[in-house]
């Protein structure tokens, strides 16, 4: 199924969204590019002859990918994003799509939070548990396997072979810590 | 020269020198299969180990990890769209894919197959230019080097199919992007909005990551299925092995490609596997099932990405100049060793330099036996369901990007640059031009300042600068299909009546 039919199989609100944010981020885009051109004039002379040059000609094709977008073709026309882009699925129902990503970003949200608070040695084992223990439903053998795979890259690989320094979690401030788990 | 090439094969056929190339095969399959650590920390997870060393088994040991971490970063790529290193980006565009159909066994079987053959062939031309090199080499300046950055730019345009405008605009932001930090000829710290994380510039594997893995991941949980849309391997690795003989001449196509960009200085792998990628689709006759799975979008890329380690070596070895940041470390190890990198090892170090070459045909060899071996097992792993995965996949993408700087900036820009990435995937416009911006972007400002130091406004003049203009230009003709793109955009009915 090509990207087009495939957009066809979607409602017209949802093709709208997305139409919409095309255009939002290629307003952004030319945003960036005048932005970044206003800001290249306060660079020294052999500064900013580069990135001048290039934010100018990234806002000029910017504003015409925007009045293509407006006065050409509609998107659902197109055929994705050319031979090298791996193509998007748009075959998931939106509300189904929508109640996944929501889900997903929620965890994506505790790791990060996670890792300020705990720091990486103690939030990435929580996190690995709790998704495995959650979400995959996993036995507890393969939970405990991948648990220590994890604690021997945390611990062993990045620490003490490539020397890795772990950012202060926010904990460290409060109570102290062993020094190996920070 | 014959007697040192044989006298190299017979040293390193020694035992001892023969288990250096073993132990450093093996040890590039953990490095290389871990996303973002690459040649780099490969290289120098090698260097405390090879004080005092025999020089001879040091090389052995080297070479057998350079040849593996090009091998092995395809599973990696192909199985969960994460690069092994930056040399398997362009990977990922079909590998992963056709490991999403079930054919993950085929891919990697090709993808090693291709690997084998590039890298031989790279060892091939590391030994045939150490005494053709030098002219080459000394014949070529900045001037020449900014056009082929340049070249590689406008591919971006032939890369991005019926929107090649997304394309360019999306190659542009790379090259944007490029010039964060601080400036090489010029004592600015340009676009760092006072950050000091900012200061030394984006880092690859964090937008590598960003651009690519998270995206990739994000959709296959809203799909909720595995990576594979279908249970089992199929007939994988014997297909897959045949599809490189059938593409031979594509395969030796792109292993001259990566011979010759691994060679100039600055460029390495990763513009080596785009550009070769760029040739696969530009001279396909049937262009589409590029990025949804065709065999060709993985031979090759990963058949230049092995042979660029051979050219890399050329500029090392030859004259002392460093061809990418895993060179760099590699040339200071040589020091160690008591080698004199230079035009002296043509003369007083000669079995050394063969001693690469043979190890470097030999470890390549080695290293695609022992991934093949592995990757029916290792290829299971796309049939289990996403949620056993994931969070390993995501922590092993955050343990990667944080290993680029070492600081929180690396995490707040790995998911700014996800939501991009997404965005960008979810829409259609294409990432992969924006990587290629990025990469070519620094070497072009580089070449562009020392073109314009050197010869003011002729270096526009050279012969040789004029020849990769001209085709440059037609690159870009290609690409926008002679106007017909444009023409199509406000009146599609004449393209259909043409």
């Amino acid at each position: 199924m090509t990207d087009a039919s495939k957009m066809d199989t979607l409602g017209r609100p949802e093709q709208r969204r997305l139409r919409i944010q095309d255009r939002v981020l290629n307003i952004g885009l030319i945003c960036l590019f005048g932005t970044a051109a206003i800001a290249a004039l306060d660079f020294s002379q052999a500064g900013k002859l580069f990135p001048l040059a290039v934010s100018l000609v990234g806002l000029f094709l910017s504003v015409l990918q925007l009045l293509f977008s407006l006065f050409g073709q509609p998107m659902a026309d197109d055929e994705g994003s050319g031979q090298i882009e791996i193509a998007a699925d748009l075959e998931t129902p939106p509300d189904l799509f929508r109640a996944r990503l929501i889900r997903f970003i929620f965890w994506v949200s505790a790791l990060f939070l996670g890792i300020w608070l705990l720091g990486f040695k103690i939030a990435v084992p929580l996190y690995m548990a709790a998704y495995l223990r959650v979400e995959a439903k996993a036995k507890l053998w393969l939970i405990v396997v991948l648990i220590v795979l994890t604690i021997y890259l945390l611990f062993y690989h990045f620490s003490r072979v490539l020397g890795v320094v772990w950012p202060e979690p926010l904990i460290a401030k409060i109570i102290n810590l062993p020094g190996f788990l920070m | 020269m014959t007697e040192a090439a044989l006298s190299a094969f017979l040293t390193l056929l020694q035992p001892y020198n023969l288990a250096m190339l073993l132990t450093g095969v093996l040890a590039g399959v953990f490095v290389g299969i871990l996303p973002g650590l690459g040649g780099t920390v490969g290289m120098i997870i090698l260097l405390p180990f090879v004080y005092g060393m025999d020089p001879y088994a040091a090389l052995a040991l080297f070479m057998g990890m350079t040849a593996m971490l090009r091998t092995v970063d395809s599973i990696p790529a192909i199985l969960f769209a994460l690069p092994g290193t930056a040399g398997s980006q362009a990977t990922i565009m079909d590998g992963y894919p056709l490991a999403r159909k079930g054919q993950a066994g085929r891919a990697l079987a090709a993808a090693f197959t291709a690997s084998m053959i590039g890298g031989v062939i790279g060892a091939i031309a590391l030994s045939l230019s150490l005494p053709l090199a030098k002219p080459i080499i000394s014949s070529l300046g900045s001037p020449e080097f900014l056009m082929l950055a340049i070249l590689g730019i406008t591919m971006v345009g032939v890369l991005s199919g019926k929107r090649p405008l997304r394309g360019i605009i999306a190659g542009f932001l790379g090259v944007w992007l490029s010039t964060i930090g601080g400036a090489p000829s010029a004592v600015d710290l340009r676009y760092t909005f006072g950050l000091p994380y900012m200061m030394e510039g984006m880092p690859l594997v964090v937008l590598a990551m960003g651009l690519f893995a998270i995206p990739e991941i994000v959709d296959l949980v809203v799909r909720g299925t595995t990576i594979s849309d279908t249970p089992g391997l199929g007939k994988g690795v014997l297909n897959g092995i045949k599809d490189v003989f059938r593409n031979i001449w594509l395969v030796l196509r792109c292993s001259v490609i990566g011979t010759f960009v691994g060679f100039l200085p600055g460029m390495g792998a990763s513009a080596a596997n785009w550009m070769a990628y760029g040739h696969a689709v530009q001279t396909a006759k049937d262009k589409s099932q590029f990025g949804r799975g065709d065999i060709r979008g993985v031979i090759a890329p990963e058949s230049a990405n092995d042979s660029s380690a051979g050219g890399s070596l050329i500029p090392t070895i030859l004259f002392g100049i460093p061809g990418s940041a895993a060179m760099a470390v590699f040339l200071y190890a040589l020091v160690v060793l008591g080698i004199n990198p230079g035009p002296t090892m043509l003369t007083q170090q000669l079995d050394m330099a063969y001693m690469m070459v043979w190890g470097l045909a030999l470890g390549n060899i080695i290293a695609s036996l022992v991934c093949m071996a592995i990757s029916a097992p290792i290829a299971r792993i796309t049939t289990i369901s996403i949620h056993y995965w994931i969070p390993f996949a995501l922590v092993i993408i955050l343990l990667a990007s944080y290993q680029s700087t070492r600081s929180w900036g690396d995490l707040l820009l790995l998911i700014g640059i996800s939501v991009l990435g997404w965005f960008m995937k979810r829409l259609g416009w294409p990432r992969p031009p924006l990587l290629i911006g990025f990469v070519l972007g620094g070497i072009m400002e580089r070449y562009l300042w020392l073109s314009s130091m050197r010869y003011g406004a002729e270096w526009l003049t050279r012969p040789l600068v004029i020849v990769i203009g001209i085709i440059t230009i037609m690159s870009i003709l290609a690409g926008l299909g002679a106007g017909g793109y444009l023409r199509s955009k406000f009146n599609p009915k004449a393209v259909e009546d043409d």
